[in-house]
């Protein structure tokens, strides 16, 4: 393995931004949709359960997971996009980046390196995800998941999976803008460009609102379906992005 | 000996300011050379040219024998220049090791490397503190340290005696006159004339981004010396604008 993931992977193992937004994601959203299933049964009829009403509409396993995968489709972009801020933001906001020129290992290869421990640490929250939520609805009193519940697990690991993906523009503005801030600013920007997407119709062809939408319409009886081919706009465009931010680093000057 | 490090001719602005005008430099192997000026003189921005940080408006900066931005051998040179490479949630000897692999040493000489830097720079009682809680001076050693630990052959220095106690001073003058000892070419900047003159085998006055001569270092009364020179050139260049 060469320098750069090396040292990047101690990097994000020995900082507590990746472990604390790792804890938050596994547990609070899912811990969320819990809550808003029992408010939805409670028939309550204020602005909370009417809400949850809104969100939740099915009973039990599918319900639960119905709003996890709503909750987990902003919950995570912004999540996972925090700690890309973070892995790139701070290099300037900490001004190590200085340290990383004039040496053997070009900055694009440590860039390079900190996608590909990013999209690492990613796979591994997406896949404790599942025991995660596994854990959260039997502990609300779901009983054993069934089927449809395990495929419905599933689907959410791939969304978060995607998610982060997605998150992983947040490298160029971060990188771009030189630190936290634009990495923040343009981070609220996509959240709210997807959710503007999903109501104007054209989410299904936006990177950043098709995997949630895509999971969600694959949940929902009722609402049409995303062409699963148009996830591969997600991949597409974070090799994009991946690509500008490389060579971002390896022409840009430091200011 | 052969030059490590060379500038011909070079200039690089800022918007309107021209922070290095028409600057030729060289730098031979074993030797330390001091760069004196005022602040905003282009000092730093001199470091960061040779670094690659910025690249030159026109002229040739060479490092190694091969020009910035062409294929310098980066695993010989070692810098300190902004912010020491020291990350707040690494240890000290984990900082050390990522340094000295960036730096290009092998996977398999990391340990002695790291052992042997962590002994130049007196560290051993911090090797397992992490970063962010030492104090400013130490922070500074790490930094110095991640700069030498893979034994370059060019060391840039930007106002490295910044935040160390009289003992780091000392220290660092031994470490920089050791490393030219060993063939490294050290390029110094500092505001210290008197302590300069203790290291360097040359002292290079830079002002309003052009050197404006040299300064014996083992000359008397070098700071009357260099506020002369520095008003020579203001002199000068007022001079040139009245005609």
């Amino acid at each position: 393995m060469g320098a750069a993931y090396v040292v990047e992977w101690l990097k994000l193992r020995r900082s507590r931004v990746p472990r604390v937004t790792a804890g938050l994601l596994l547990v609070v959203p899912a811990v969320m949709a819990a809550l808003f299933l029992a408010m939805a049964d409670m028939d309550r009829g204020d602005a909370m359960g009417l809400k949850a009403q809104a969100l939740v509409t099915r009973d039990g396993w599918a319900g639960y997971l119905d709003a996890l995968t709503q909750i987990y489709a902003s919950a995570g972009l912004l999540g996972m996009g925090v700690v890309v801020a973070w892995c790139f933001g701070r290099e300037y906001a900490d001004r190590t980046v200085g340290s990383l020129f004039g040496s053997a290992t070009p900055r694009e290869s440590v860039a390079a390196a900190k996608f590909a421990v990013l999209a690492l640490w990613c796979t591994g929250v997406s896949l404790l995800l599942v025991p995660a939520a596994l854990l959260v609805g039997l502990g609300a009193g779901l009983g054993l998941p069934d089927g449809d519940a395990l495929a419905g697990l599933m689907r959410v690991a791939v969304l978060s999976v995607l998610t982060g993906l997605s998150a992983l523009t947040i490298a160029l503005f971060a990188s771009v803008g030189r630190g936290y801030l634009p990495a923040f600013g343009g981070l609220v920007g996509l959240v709210a460009a997807a959710q503007v997407a999903v109501v104007a119709g054209v989410g299904g062809w936006f990177p950043y609102s098709v995997p949630g939408l895509w999971a969600v319409a694959s949940a929902t009886p009722t609402m049409g379906t995303v062409p699963v081919w148009h996830l591969l706009l997600v991949p597409c465009s974070a090799a994009v992005v991946g690509a500008l931010t490389v060579a971002w680093w390896r022409r840009a000057e430091l200011s | 000996m052969p030059d490590v490090l060379r500038c011909e001719a070079v200039n690089r602005g800022f918007g309107d300011v021209a922070a290095v005008r028409d600057l030729d430099l060289y730098l031979q192997a074993g030797e330390v050379l001091a760069l004196v000026g005022l602040n905003g003189a282009g000092k730093t921005t001199l470091m960061r040219l040779v670094l690659g940080m910025v690249r030159a408006d026109s002229g040739e900066v060479e490092v190694l024998g091969a020009p910035v931005g062409g294929r310098v051998d980066w695993a010989g040179v070692g810098h300190m220049v902004e912010t020491p490479f020291a990350y707040p949630e690494l240890t000290v000897r984990e900082n050390l090791s990522a340094a000295a692999l960036l730096h290009g040493v092998p996977r398999s000489g990391v340990r002695s490397a790291v052992d042997e830097v962590l002994a130049r720079l007196r560290l051993e009682e911090y090797v397992d503190r992490r970063a962010g809680t030492l104090s400013l001076g130490n922070r500074q050693r790490v930094g110095l340290a991640s700069a030498m630990a893979h034994r370059p052959r060019l060391l840039v220095l930007d106002e490295p005696t910044n935040a160390l106690d009289p003992s780091g001073v000392v220290l660092l003058r031994e470490l920089v006159m050791g490393a030219a000892g060993e063939g490294a070419g050290v390029l110094v900047s500092s505001h210290h004339l008197d302590e300069v003159a203790r290291v360097a085998d040359r002292i290079t006055v830079i002002h309003a981004g052009r050197i404006i001569g040299e300064l014996d270092p083992h000359g008397t009364e070098l700071e009357r010396a260099f506020f002369a020179m520095v008003h020579q050139a203001d002199l000068a260049t007022e001079a040139g604008r009245a005609v």
